[in-house]
């Protein structure tokens, strides 16, 4: 984690600097585009991800003379956190976040040793599962707990891309995971019972 | 199962998306050309011409002294103060649409008929128009209301949602509110009546409230039809919540001009530290609904502008 601090560390600096030499934003385009269009089009798809990424950066370039730098400097959280409006914006006009999650929810990544039909069937049957668990988290959780998982952020960077204090973000990440748990463990000892009975 | 497990498992429920394909390529490709044309254009404003410095100066001096009137002539505006303590012309504007509204024939839906409604909605500032005559940037959405709950939903996407009286069409899409077309018709039109409504809709909603109650009356105006009693009431309401302010004469997402109404709002459900603000804006000369727009502090505005409403035979028509 550090070394991938170090090497943002000059994002603060080009964001500033940008604020009287625009052109400068560009290298920070550069650099954080693919992060932030890879999560988009993980939560909703091709179509709108690119549309929600463009703006992204749109948003941020209007809005960079706000941008106050955290503890990390990477603007990477800064980001991820307009994205993330965004994308809830999106989710609560279109009334499709559901359907969005079904959408994803098919799309599993298919692991280096499965490639027994079975072995798929099973990872896919468990991650739809736990992407449905995920999608009726409460919203604050939701983020945090995708934020964390599927863009690789620490509750640090959480804190500054939702713009609530650390501890606060690893309370709620912490109250998510405990609720994707508590399903995985109710699913598997259902299954256990039913093996038992077979 | 340990806390490493668990995160495993979450993290290998992340769907698989083509990394370097061509997909990604042209997005970013028309990303980075929508954003280098913003920074041609902040280039060029950052450009230290002291004359060009004086023209600007100039022209804002003029632009406000020129707003002043225009307005003050064209709403017609009266003196005097609002007893909400709101500027004088944020109360008499909004008095001045609600009885212009109030005025229009009360027409509900008879048996057989649905409320045709047409919107685009999309972030950024404003939406872009393309050749084809639709607008990018911008997600386009139908929906037809009928009398009796039934209706239906087309939105981008190939969004198809179909309602019936047993499931009926949801004209607030708020969480815990089932508001349909009857319901809509039994709202008081009353304004004091009509908050406490609001009021127990919002109830829990704690010191965010008012923000809810604020943008409940934005989805009631913008995409419930709304009868024009009910209409200037909710216009009446807005005088009442303090904060409010008129913007004069704005631009709408789509380009149209119009009277803005703008709130700054303190904190929203998902930061509370953040600020967004509310905004409507509505028609100059027949205060009818043109848009609404939410700004926040971590990212910039998201809006939804209606384009066409009517009155048609079937969830499949069109005015």
């Amino acid at each position: 984690m550090m070394k991938r601090i170090r090497e943002r560390g000059g994002d603060a600096e080009l964001v500033a600097r940008s604020c009287s030499e625009p052109g400068l934003f560009e290298p920070l385009f550069e650099r954080h585009f693919t992060a932030v269009y890879r999560y988009l089009r993980r939560r909703v798809g091709d179509a709108s991800a690119e549309e929600l990424a463009a703006e992204t950066f749109l948003q941020a370039f209007a809005g960079r003379e706000r941008y106050r730098p955290h503890s990390s400097r990477s603007a990477l959280p800064w980001l991820f956190g307009i994205a993330t409006n965004l994308m809830l914006e999106q989710a609560r006009r279109q009334e499709r976040q559901a359907r969005a999650y079904d959408r994803v929810a098919v799309m599993v990544e298919r692991s280096a040793d499965g490639d027994r039909a079975g072995d798929r069937l099973i990872a896919a049957e468990e991650a739809r599962r736990i992407v449905a668990v995920i999608s009726v988290l409460p919203e604050a959780q939701r983020e945090v707990l995708l934020l964390h998982a599927w863009a690789d952020l620490t509750s640090e960077e959480i804190g500054e891309a939702l713009a609530i204090p650390a501890a606060t973000a690893r309370s709620r990440l912490s109250r998510a995971r405990a609720a994707v748990a508590a399903v995985l463990i109710e699913d598997e000892a259902t299954a256990d019972a039913v093996e038992e009975e077979t | 199962m340990n806390e490493k497990e668990l995160e495993n498992r979450i993290a290998g429920a992340r769907p698989s998306v083509s990394e370097g394909d061509q997909t990604e390529e042209a997005a970013g490709a028309r990303a980075r050309s929508l954003l280098r044309a913003e920074i041609a254009q902040a280039s060029e404003r950052h450009r230290p011409v002291r004359r060009r410095r004086l023209v600007l100066r100039g022209a804002l001096a003029f632009a406000l002294v020129a707003a002043v009137v225009l307005i003050g002539l064209d709403l017609g505006l009266p003196g005097g103060g609002s007893k909400n303590g709101l500027p004088p012309a944020t109360a008499a504007t909004l008095k001045q649409f609600a009885n212009l509204v109030a005025g229009a024939p009360d027409e509900p839906l008879q048996a057989g008929q649905y409320y045709y409604l047409r919107t685009v909605s999309g972030t950024g500032l404003k939406a872009l128009k393309a050749s084809a005559g639709g607008y990018s940037n911008a997600a386009a959405e139908e929906l037809w209301i009928g009398s009796d709950g039934s209706g239906r939903v087309l939105a981008a996407g190939g969004f198809d949602e179909r309602y019936n009286p047993r499931k009926p069409i949801p004209l607030l899409r708020f969480q815990g509110v089932d508001l349909d077309y009857q319901g809509l018709l039994a709202l008081p039109t009353d304004p004091k009546a009509l908050l406490r409504w609001l009021e127990r809709q919002t109830k829990g909603d704690g010191p965010e409230a008012q923000d809810t109650q604020l943008a409940m009356i934005a989805e009631l105006l913008g995409r419930a039809p709304a009868p024009p009693k009910l209409r200037a009431a909710l216009y009446r309401l807005i005088d009442g919540f303090s904060g409010v302010k008129a913007e004069g004469r704005i631009r709408d997402p789509l380009g149209r001009v119009g009277i803005g109404f703008k709130r700054h709002m303190d904190g929203c459900k998902l930061q509370p530290e953040a600020t967004c603000d509310w905004e409507i804006i509505l028609d100059q000369k027949t205060g009818g609904w043109l848009a609404s727009r939410r700004f926040l502090s971590n990212g910039g505005p998201n809006w939804q502008a209606t384009v066409e409403t009517g009155i048609v035979g079937s969830v499949s028509a069109r005015p």
